[in-house]
């Protein structure tokens, strides 16, 4: 009966104010849901590279202020090749490096490249936290990152922060999980 | 056409366009910023104005997907739902003509690639076909 009278005998002008008011509603909604996140999304829009700037900025200046600690050589030059697709199996092969994979974590856990270590692009910080002993032992030390494919950008936004931390030698593998499980490569999972 | 028919292909078709208004909405609701990224790379609304799109537009979804459900003000709902549609295909349209590697953000956090912006394209252009029959239904038939 309520339905019926709902949707009945309608007018045009009606159903436009009708249309307003519900994208009226939608907006004050959507704002009291962002105030209630624990992290609500910023005015303006920040994008991905400056949100990886922004998170790195600490972990470099830490970096720096330990540097000491970590011995660099003077002659470390930056090397940042892209790597094909076979010279990224050679170098997941032979373990000559670290593999790193900037999807999200849920994607990493789906399937990654055998001993690739998960780098989310998104929780950078957090992840690099995590990653951080193993890899600042040295900075020399081979690293190459991949993310979905040749069209997602969180391989070299990753190759960049990891180069302003002071990573030396960080390849970007452009072909990413796409091209790994288009060739029937391995690949590993986790529970 | 038999009545009945058309009585039952307008439920079917509001009902398939609540569910996937109210759980495309509901996905970006749960994690905008992946969406406000996507958002970002049709490279369409100046930056002040993606935040506000993403966190707005989840939740006109979810309300136009609940009230497609219930059959509430059905008319003023498909047709809300109609130019949605319309708005996100001409977006990927865009993209699609200018070679953008965009990622639809249509159901959350997903990567660019070059098969799923068609696919995006032609199911919105389904579901504005639905929301156009939904709106010419309930006008001709005033139910």
């Amino acid at each position: 009966m309520t339905v019926q009278k709902f949707s009945s005998g309608l007018t045009w002008s009606g159903d436009l104010l009708f249309i307003c008011a519900l994208i009226i509603v939608s907006g004050a909604v959507g704002r009291v849901i962002n105030g209630w996140r624990a992290q609500p999304l910023p005015s303006p829009y920040v994008n991905k590279s400056e949100r990886l700037e922004q998170s790195v900025q600490p972990i470099a200046a830490a970096r720096i202020s330990t540097a000491e600690a970590v011995e660099m050589p003077a002659s470390a030059a930056v090397v940042t090749d892209d790597l094909s697709l076979k010279e990224f199996q050679e170098f997941v092969k032979t373990g000559r490096g670290v593999v790193l994979d900037a999807r999200p974590e849920i994607f990493y856990r789906l399937g990654h490249a055998p001993s690739a270590l998960s780098l989310p692009r998104e929780t950078f910080d957090k992840a690099y936290a995590g990653l951080r002993r193993k890899l600042e032992n040295d900075l020399t030390v081979p690293l190459a990152v991949y993310c979905s494919g040749a069209t997602c950008e969180d391989s070299e936004l990753v190759q960049k922060a990891l180069q302003k931390i002071g990573f030396t030698h960080v390849a970007v593998f452009r072909g990413g999980w796409t091209e790994w499980t288009a060739a029937h490569l391995p690949e590993e999972r986790l529970p | 056409m038999n009545e009945r028919v058309l009585k039952g292909t307008e439920v079917i078709s509001r009902v398939c366009l609540g569910t996937v208004f109210g759980y495309a909405g509901a996905l970006k609701l749960r994690d905008p910023q992946p969406f406000a990224d996507s958002i970002h790379s049709f490279a369409l609304i100046p930056n002040t104005w993606i935040n506000p799109v993403a966190l707005d537009l989840p939740v006109l979804e979810i309300f136009l997907g609940l009230l497609l459900l219930l059959g509430l003000r059905k008319r003023a709902c498909a047709c809300l739902a109609a130019t949605l549609s319309i708005i996100f295909a001409v977006a990927l349209a865009q993209a699609l003509m200018r070679g953008l590697p965009v990622d639809c953000g249509c159901f959350g956090a997903g990567a660019a690639s070059a098969w799923k912006t068609p696919l995006a394209l032609a199911r919105d252009i389904g579901l504005t076909a639905l929301a156009i029959f939904v709106a010419r239904h309930v006008t001709e038939r005033n139910v």
